[in-house]
């Protein structure tokens, strides 16, 4: 073969070009796919240690036509791991409850005709603030001029207001006796401290274009999280945590 | 011998960000498209960032990235070419055969329609710049049988490069 036709191979490999986008696509889906597969190796290897309540997987239970109205749909609940940063480019916060998970619509244990199916409802919807005080004992509302305002109980251990603040949603959590879990990931790429007595932390992940930003601290023996998805500044948020302390 | 540990958050960008586009055009000469490409792509570094792989140096660290790509893409041509067959136990079961490409140069198109058994060695020649003895220490074959693989691909694409030349 001669020279020059060798000299064409090598250029006609050296013109592989990626598509556009492709370096920073591929990049996220790594990180996914090296988050799954560690999850599920930690599952497979240890599934003693696993706490099965926080390992709910998706069902959907279609009641008998004499019984539609309990059709209950069971959100799952991504349990995500914290990873030390030198361990890897995906940080993931580890809590009790997806930030994007569905709202459920009945209450917990019911069975449901033509499937007998008991299911544990890992959220509930509450009415207000005094509720979740009276289930855990939780100080924890929205901030004044928040709109929108929803409560739930998670897993019967965390508190969760959902709300509207100048032009922004927000997810608030607190739990007096677990870890919280808002299934978050991406790469961080800012953390920083706002209140060493409170031990309080912002912590910024970039998911691709998406940016993600959340608050936790401590108050005593509770834990607060609150966070943000669709694009809060980093002052925004930073006004909220003031105004819920 | 410096040790390069790919196991922290920078270090891990770092290593995508020197590698990630040979990785992907090795992975794209054994795939022919841009979908699959990406993918074996993706795999290869995600056995990567979930394994402590510590490398010497990035000679080292290219030629685990060569092997590595290769073996995984065709593992995934092999599985195709399977559910083709329908047995994986058949006495026939084809070659692993390049799939169908995308519009490309014709020297890229005849290099995209080897065989899957020759791309390790034509990439690691052309692309790599690798002797034939080198070859044969990266792919851990004999070098009869690196320099006869070699014969046989360039004598393939020749016909090739002829044929397209007369159409």
């Amino acid at each position: 073969m001669s020279d020059n036709n060798d000299k064409r191979i090598k250029e006609a490999l050296e013109s592989i070009e990626p598509a556009e986008g492709a370096k920073e696509r591929m990049l996220a889906n790594i990180k996914r796919k090296a988050a799954e597969q560690s999850e599920t190796a930690r599952e497979i290897n240890s599934p003693e240690k696993m706490n099965m309540e926080e390992n709910i997987k998706n069902v959907t239970v279609n009641a008998s036509k004499e019984s539609s109205e309990n059709t209950v749909k069971v959100a799952r609940i991504n349990r995500i791991v914290r990873w030390a940063a030198p361990l890897a480019a995906c940080l993931v916060l580890v809590l009790a409850g997806s930030l994007v998970i569905p709202r459920l619509l009945n209450n917990s244990g019911k069975t449901i005709g033509g499937n007998n199916v008991q299911i544990a409802n890992p959220i509930v919807e509450v009415e207000n603030a005094d509720a979740i005080k009276n289930q855990l004992g939780l100080d924890i509302d929205a901030p004044k001029g928040a709109e929108n305002v929803t409560y739930s109980v998670i897993m019967g251990q965390t508190g969760e207001v959902r709300f509207d603040l100048d032009g922004h949603n927000y997810t608030f959590r607190g739990s007096k006796e677990t870890d919280i879990i808002i299934g978050l990931y991406g790469s961080e790429e800012k953390a920083e401290k706002l209140d060493t007595k409170k031990n309080a932390e912002l912590t910024v992940l970039r998911s691709g274009e998406e940016s993600y930003k959340m608050i936790n601290w401590e108050d005593g023996k509770t834990k607060f999280v609150i966070a943000n998805t669709d694009g809060a500044s980093e002052d925004q948020i930073k006004a909220v945590f003031s105004k819920l302390n | 011998m410096q040790e390069i540990a790919v196991r922290n958050a920078t270090n891990f960008e770092e290593f995508y960000e020197r590698n990630w586009k040979f990785v992907y055009r090795l992975c794209f000469t054994y795939m022919g498209n841009q979908a699959d490409a990406e993918d074996c792509t993706e795999d290869v570094f995600v056995k990567v960032f979930n394994k402590k792989i510590e490398f010497e140096d990035e000679t080292h660290e290219r030629k685990w990235l060569s092997v590595t790509a290769g073996n995984l893409c065709k593992d995934r041509l092999r599985s195709a070419a399977r559910k083709e067959v329908c047995s994986i136990d058949d006495e026939n079961t084809p070659e692993i055969a390049a799939p169908e490409a995308e519009d490309h140069s014709d020297v890229l198109q005849a290099v995209l329609e080897l065989p899957a058994k020759y791309k390790d060695v034509i990439w690691l020649y052309y692309y790599e710049d690798h002797p034939t003895e080198e070859i044969a220490k990266i792919l851990d074959r004999p070098s009869s049988t690196v320099r006869n693989q070699l014969r046989d691909a360039r004598n393939l694409l020749k016909e090739k490069l002829e044929e397209m030349i007369r159409r």
